[in-house]
Parts: C-alpha cells; sequence; structure tokens
C-alpha cells in the first residue's frame, strides 16, 4: 500500500493502522516521490490525499498521472471537502472510490480491503 | 515545509558504496576498478538509487542530484585505492556546461587522479543535446578520465549513445546476462557485442552476474571484466579496504 499525503498528522496514524492491520505500507509527502515509488516498486493500492498544494500540484493531476501509468492500481481518494464535482472528476480520472475526510480508520480500511479482494 | 529534495542535497546525507569491477579471466579475481554507487538518506524512500533518481528527474533536480553524488562518491574513494567509477546521467552530460570543470573541482579537492576515474554514463529516458555531451566528454577526456556506457542495451543506452560516447568500457546490462548460459538468444546479443566492442576498442563489462554458469559462459564468449553479487556485493569504503585493485 502507498499512502500519499502532504499531512503527517494523518499519514503516520494512518500508515500505524494500515500496519497493524497486515499491510506493508510505504508513505509518501510529496507526488513526485510517490510517483518514482510507483515506478520503481510494485504496489497493490494506492490511497492519495487531493490537497496537496504544498507541493505546487493538484491532487487531482496527481491521480491523473499515476492512472494514465498504472491504470490497473486501484486508487481510494481520501480528502477533506470533497465537492459533489471533484468526487465525479475523480472517479473520472480513474479513482476507484473516494472518501471524505474525517472517516473512522475503520471505514477506510474496510474499503482498502475490498479494492484488494481481501474481504 | 521541508522538502526531500532539500535533505537530498544537505551535505552528508548522501552515501557512497562501491562495487567492484572484476577481472574475470585471473583466478584470485582483482578488481580493475570500482564503480561507486550513490545511496540516499538512509531510512527513506529514497535510499534505493532508482527511486531517488525517479524523485530528482520529476522535481527536475538531476543535474544538482548528479553533482551531489559526484561529490558523494569521489568524497569517499579517497578511501580506496586504485579505480573508481561515477556515475553521470547523459542529460547532466548535455545540459550542464560546467559539467567538467565541476569535476575537475572535485577532483582537486579530493586529491584524485583523473586518470584513476571512469565516468559511467547512464540514461533512463532524457532527451539529450549530443553537442554538449560530447564538449562535456571531450574536456574529461583531455584530463585523463576514462569513459564507460552503462546499462547498454536497455532503455536509452543504445548504439546512437555508443557513437555520441565512444566509451573505454561497454557495460552489458544485466538483462542479457542473467541465463545466458542456457539462451542461445542472449548468447547472440552477448557475442555481438563484444564483437562491436572489440572493433571499437572499448573493453566489454558483463553486468549483473548472480550465477556460476552464467560466469562461465561469459569467459568462454571473451569477455574479461564482469560484476555482480557472485563476485562481490556492494560495500561501503571501510569494507573494501585492503581488497586487491589490479
Amino acid at each position: 500500500l502507498l499512502i500519499l499525503d502532504d499531512e503527517p498528522a494523518i499519514l503516520l496514524p494512518l500508515s500505524h493502522y494500515f500496519t497493524k492491520h497486515g499491510y506493508t505500507v510505504s508513505t509518501s509527502r510529496e507526488p513526485e516521490e510517490a510517483e518514482a515509488l510507483l515506478e520503481c516498486e510494485h504496489f497493490d493500492l494506492v490511497i492519495l490525499d487531493l490537497a496537496l498544494t504544498h507541493f505546487g500540484r493538484e491532487g487531482l493531476e496527481v491521480l491523473g498521472s499515476i492512472h494514465a501509468k498504472h491504470p490497473w492500481l486501484p486508487v481510494i481518494i481520501f480528502s477533506a471537502n470533497v465537492s459533489t464535482e471533484v468526487q465525479e472528476e475523480a472517479i473520472r480520472l480513474g479513482a476507484d472510490a473516494v472518501l471524505s475526510k474525517p472517516q473512522p480508520l475503520a471505514t477506510v480500511l474496510a474499503v482498502a480491503d475490498r479494492m484488494i479482494g481481501k474481504s | 515545509m521541508k522538502l526531500l529534495i532539500d535533505e537530498i542535497l544537505r551535505p552528508g546525507s548522501l552515501r557512497a558504496e562501491f562495487q567492484p569491477v572484476v577481472e574475470i579471466g585471473s583466478p584470485d579475481l582483482p578488481c580493475r576498478y570500482w564503480e561507486g554507487l550513490v545511496r540516499g538518506p538512509r531510512g527513506s524512500n529514497v535510499e534505493r538509487p532508482d527511486v531517488l533518481f525517479g524523485y530528482a528527474r520529476r522535481k527536475r533536480a538531476e543535474q544538482e542530484v548528479d553533482r551531489a553524488s559526484l561529490r558523494t562518491v569521489l568524497g569517499a574513494a579517497r578511501e580506496l585505492t586504485g579505480s573508481v567509477g561515477v556515475n553521470i546521467h547523459a542529460a547532466t552530460l548535455s545540459a550542464d556546461l560546467e559539467l567538467a570543470p565541476f569535476i575537475g573541482d572535485v577532483l582537486c579537492a579530493t586529491g584524485i587522479d583523473p586518470e584513476r576515474v571512469v565516468l559511467e554514463v547512464v540514461e533512463h529516458g532524457q532527451p539529450r543535446d549530443a553537442k554538449t555531451l560530447q564538449l562535456n566528454l571531450e574536456g574529461l577526456r583531455r584530463i585523463g578520465v576514462r569513459v564507460a556506457l552503462d546499462d547498454f542495451g536497455t532503455g536509452e543506452a543504445n548504439y546512437r549513445m555508443l557513437l555520441e560516447c565512444r566509451p573505454q568500457f561497454l557495460k552489458i546490462d544485466r538483462y542479457f546476462i542473467h541465463g545466458c548460459h542456457a539462451d542461445p538468444a542472449r548468447q547472440a546479443v552477448v557475442d555481438g557485442l563484444v564483437a562491436t566492442a572489440r572493433r571499437l576498442g572499448a573493453e566489454v563489462v558483463a553486468e549483473g552476474v548472480e550465477d556460476l554458469a552464467d560466469l562461465d559462459h561469459l569467459r568462454r564468449s571473451g569477455i574479461r571484466l564482469a560484476q555482480g553479487h557472485l563476485l562481490c556485493r556492494p560495500a561501503p569504503p571501510d569494507q573494501l579496504r585492503g581488497r586487491r585493485c589490479a
């Protein structure tokens, strides 16, 4: 599992929670770091925050870029303030699920398990 | 917010390990030269060089990271005797007009004789300006630096690069080496490259040798230099001190 989120306060608990539930987790705060990892290592799932403004790139653009290079890789959007328009655009760009923050971690885990056929 | 690139470029953040290019024709397998392999900050995602340079390329910071890597490898090479290989991207060679003087400065600062240096040209898909690349290579050759073409046969390390770089060492990518003892198609490719290198006056290095049967086959094919885990794994310089270098 690769989690891309520029907020350590989200990244760390999410990473610990998924690790505790049997996932091998890599985390990244920068889109370019995540893209380089995806190029060199195998992942079964990506959890992506759309609010990556610290890095001058839009989350939707990053999603499009990931999906273009790895079209079979499931992506869950986990982001705050996701409007209906953004949600629709994310699905159009290849996201498999869109979850709004805040959200119980168990809900994120349940969606991830379903994506990779774990449940 | 602190970016990963700032951490990578912080002095002392990168580390170097070395792996020997070994003379496989000699029974005691002496090292011809040490290839310096840069590692990103310990414990980070970019510790692996492929992720490090993939990230640097996306941040459009390949030149800076290449320069920092050169400084790191040549600095660490002071602990070793014999020649040392340093990797450089063809994209940097073809874009950084000040690269040859920069390398000259690093060599002065580290006290390493340019004739000990093998510049290993790598490329993974960047466009390049052949003229600048050749100017840089000419400048470096003039002071005694030798040139190797790394990972030949995959990506952008192709016949055009071979003509542009005119290397003294042609390093055949591991893809063609793995299983060559049992694969006539791989043998045909390797034999062809050995013949081409001989015509061009370059020495062939077989990369990624991990199997004894492959090594035996490479010897029978006339290859004299090889590199890989079977021969020696990459290690920090303090663990390699004292190892014989031809």
